[in-house]
């Protein structure tokens, strides 16, 4: 009896292994010194596009665990123009740039902020998607201002362009509870924590709030006239790739021309707000 | 002579354990090293098993030479030489984890390549003589002190050595076990031909049982005779004084 | 004020969200069940030999296993997966991403599997080696069939502890971007924007952990017919 049910998960695991085995997408590993220049890839046949696979509405999976959301649509119907085989390899968000550099990924597209630190580490595509970082607070807080927020606390994600944007205004920063913002691993858990009251409001891309306020109900949370500026997203690639840049930068203007973007932007913001 | 010790010198360090100790022991002989806790006789019987290394002196076991001088023969010698040499520890030393016919047969079956089926006769033969044969499946936490005795005996045994070495085997007993040992181990002298080597500080048991005895103080033997003529000679103060404690 | 209805409507419905989020929970749970699988398969007998190279009579093997334990037990395991995946290509050595973890795993896990069982090893007596001796038995012979598997038995229990702390510590491998259990969670919690499918994970991990104690358990019984 014993033995069979030690037998019995053994048969268990090893099946899970297999299955496992099998059902993993066979994302082959990029060895660093191949991936020099844009013909390389072609070589290879296939670009890795790094993602967060935890960011809807850009990147996520349905419940059947296939990967959609704008950026991935997006994604795939660049290099279905540029007749490259696209693989979508998760990351963990916190390791993007690392992952980028270390030639595990050749792009981040994911929802990836413009910002003049990451212009230093990596080379954007145009930007092809306006965004703010916009105050979220509960209805009920009276907080109307930036300068309500003195002495508050206030919740973002780590390691994103919401928190730089924060820390950037000095003064605000300084004002803060605690001289500094609370950063959640996800967006999703800052909500909560401004659900249960413990921050006072918190500051996220607009693209990724409004998905979370239109999941929850627009009539529980009030998003303040006042920003932390006003932002674009663009795809991240490795310093060097330029030719490869510019073949997305091409391939995304004709999809803005001949009406591909508006029609993946309608499928999930449910109008065209794709960067002219 | 089955066994032949010949001024071996034991040291740890600065100190010396045994000095110069020399004996033979002839088949079927039964020889006890008497003497206080400290007086060698442990460290002795430890270099003659070969769980020690003498510094000094030979030892020879049915004419296999163990060392020469203090100058050991080789690893495979050794094996061959200790094969010939059984031992029951004082605490006895099984196996917990193997029952008793276990603890017997491991050691003929796993290292001198003996058919299980061979293997279990011979166990099974040995416990029958100790009356233990009830006991084969136990485990060795359910016998008692007299039990385990006997299993390491039989253990031993099995390998069919030359010279059988006991540790202290009533320190662990109560006063009519040892009584009992003493006729198991005259036993096996007696119809195995087998030479016993006993170490005790137990001077009636080593008056019951011994045919020879070697008394051994600081490392060094200090008097040596038949047992009936050492133990009733009056006149040696050293045996008296001891006897008296 | 809900009605009954309303409430039994409702029930229905979180019991539906939950059917929908198991295939995807599921296939979190073979990630899970493979490092785990992996890690206990390689890190055991590895740990074994760690122990003896704790216990080694030559020094420097003595020294370098305990080099070894201090840095692996020293530094958290997440940035043993950061270095071993993210650190190692910058001198030429790339691993897959599964094999990083297998790896990391294996020789984090090795060093505490190291340091029972050394213990273990430790607390046997003298008198076990002496009388596999003098029965003839050679070290491997000694240490397989004698000391092995008492030692098995004595640290049973302090292993079952690692073994239930392993099957948490595999939730790390999210940072190489692997989908294990409760990064699938995460997933369909940020899709749908709530907590129950933290919570579905919460109860997976118990099923997991019940399961191997369970088993656990039994080992101990197995062995418990002796001392």
């Amino acid at each position: 009896m014993k033995k069979m049910m030690i037998l019995g998960l053994v048969a268990l695991m090893t099946m899970g292994v297999f299955a496992g085995c099998a059902a993993e997408k066979p994302v082959t590993e990029a060895p660093a010194a191949e991936l020099t220049g844009y013909e390389a890839l072609v070589e290879r046949g296939y670009v890795i596009v790094g993602l967060d696979d935890t960011f809807a509405p850009l990147g996520f999976r349905t419940t059947d665990g296939e990967l959609v959301g704008f950026d991935v649509d997006l994604a795939k119907e660049v290099f279905a123009r540029l007749e490259l085989e696209v693989q979508f390899q998760p990351i963990d968000w916190s390791m993007k740039e690392t992952e980028l550099n270390s030639g595990n990924i050749d792009m981040i597209w994911n929802g990836y902020t413009i910002t003049p630190e990451r212009e230093e580490k990596v080379a954007f595509s145009k930007p092809y998607l306006k965004n703010r970082q916009v105050i979220v607070v509960l209805p009920e807080s009276g907080i109307a201002t930036k300068a309500d927020l003195t002495g508050k606390n206030v919740a973002c994600q780590s390691e994103s362009s919401a928190y730089a944007a924060i820390v950037a205004d000095e003064a605000f920063t300084a004002a803060l509870d605690g001289g500094a913002p609370i950063a959640f691993d996800t967006n999703n858990e800052a909500f909560m924590d401004l659900e249960a009251g413990r921050v006072n409001a918190l500051v996220a891309d607009e693209i990724m709030a409004m998905y979370y306020i239109g999941e929850k109900g627009v009539e529980n949370y009030i998003v303040l006239d006042e920003d932390f500026g006003k932002e674009e997203y663009g795809v991240g690639f490795r310093q060097g790739d330029s030719e490869l840049v510019q073949k997305v930068n091409e391939t995304l203007d004709a999809m803005k021309e001949d009406g591909a973007a508006a029609k993946v932007s309608t499928v999930y913001f449910g109008k065209d707000i794709v960067n002219k | 002579m089955v066994l032949q010790v010949k001024g071996i010198t034991k040291r740890f360090k600065t100190q010396i354990a045994v000095k110069d100790l020399s004996f033979s022991l002839a088949e079927g002989e039964i020889l006890a090293l008497i003497g206080k806790s400290g007086a060698g006789k442990t460290t002795a019987l430890r270099c003659i098993c070969g769980l020690e290394r003498v510094d000094e002196g030979t030892i020879v076991v049915d004419g296999l030479p163990l060392c020469t001088e203090g100058i050991y023969v080789d690893q495979k010698e050794v094996r061959k030489v200790r094969q010939k040499v059984g031992m029951v520890f004082q605490n006895f030393n099984l196996f917990p984890h193997l029952s008793v016919l276990e603890n017997i047969m491991e050691s003929p079956v796993r290292v001198y390549g003996m058919g299980k089926g061979e293997a279990k006769a011979k166990a099974m033969d040995f416990l029958q003589k100790l009356d233990l044969a009830e006991k084969a499946d136990a485990y060795p936490h359910e016998l008692s002190g007299g039990q385990k005795q006997r299993v390491a005996i039989a253990r031993a045994c099995v390998l069919e050595p030359k010279v059988i070495c006991f540790d202290e085997p009533t320190s662990a007993l109560d006063p009519q076990l040892s009584e009992e040992i003493a006729y198991v181990i005259k036993d096996l002298a007696k119809e195995r031909n087998l030479s016993v080597l006993i170490i005790t500080h137990d001077m009636n048991f080593a008056k019951r049982t011994a045919d020879r005895v070697i008394f051994m103080e600081n490392g060094e033997a200090v008097e040596e005779g038949r047992t009936e003529t050492l133990f009733e000679d009056i006149s040696n103060e050293r045996i008296q004084k001891f006897m008296s404690n | 004020m809900g009605t009954i209805s309303e409430l039994m409507g409702n029930t229905v419905e979180l019991l539906n969200y939950v059917l929908a989020l198991l295939p995807a929970l599921m296939s979190g749970v073979v990630i899970t069940l493979k490092v785990f699988a992996f890690t206990l398969v390689l890190s055991i007998p590895l740990g074994i030999l760690v122990a003896l190279g704790r216990l080694s009579r030559l020094r420097i093997i003595r020294r370098l296993a305990q080099l070894y334990i201090w840095v692996v037990r020293g530094t958290p395991l997440l940035l043993q997966l950061i270095f071993i995946f993210f650190g190692l290509p910058m001198i030429g050595i790339v691993f897959s991403r599964f094999n990083s973890v297998m790896i990391a795993f294996s020789l984090n896990y090795a060093a505490y599997y190291g340091e029972i069982f050394r213990g273990g090893i430790a607390s046997i007596d003298r008198g076990q080696y002496e009388a596999a001796e003098m029965l003839g038995m050679s070290k491997r012979q000694t240490f397989l069939r004698v000391i092995l598997p008492q030692v098995i038995k004595r640290t049973l229990p302090a292993v079952a502890n690692e073994v239930i702390t392993l099957v948490k510590d595999t939730s790390l491998v999210y940072i190489l971007g692997l989908s294990e259990l409760l990064r699938a969670a995460k997933i369909a919690a940020n899709r749908d924007v709530t907590l129950a499918p933290l919570v579905v994970a919460g109860i997976f991990y118990l099923i997991l952990t019940a399961v191997f104690t369970k088993v656990l358990q039994q080992m101990e019984e197995r062995y418990a017919y002796y001392e």
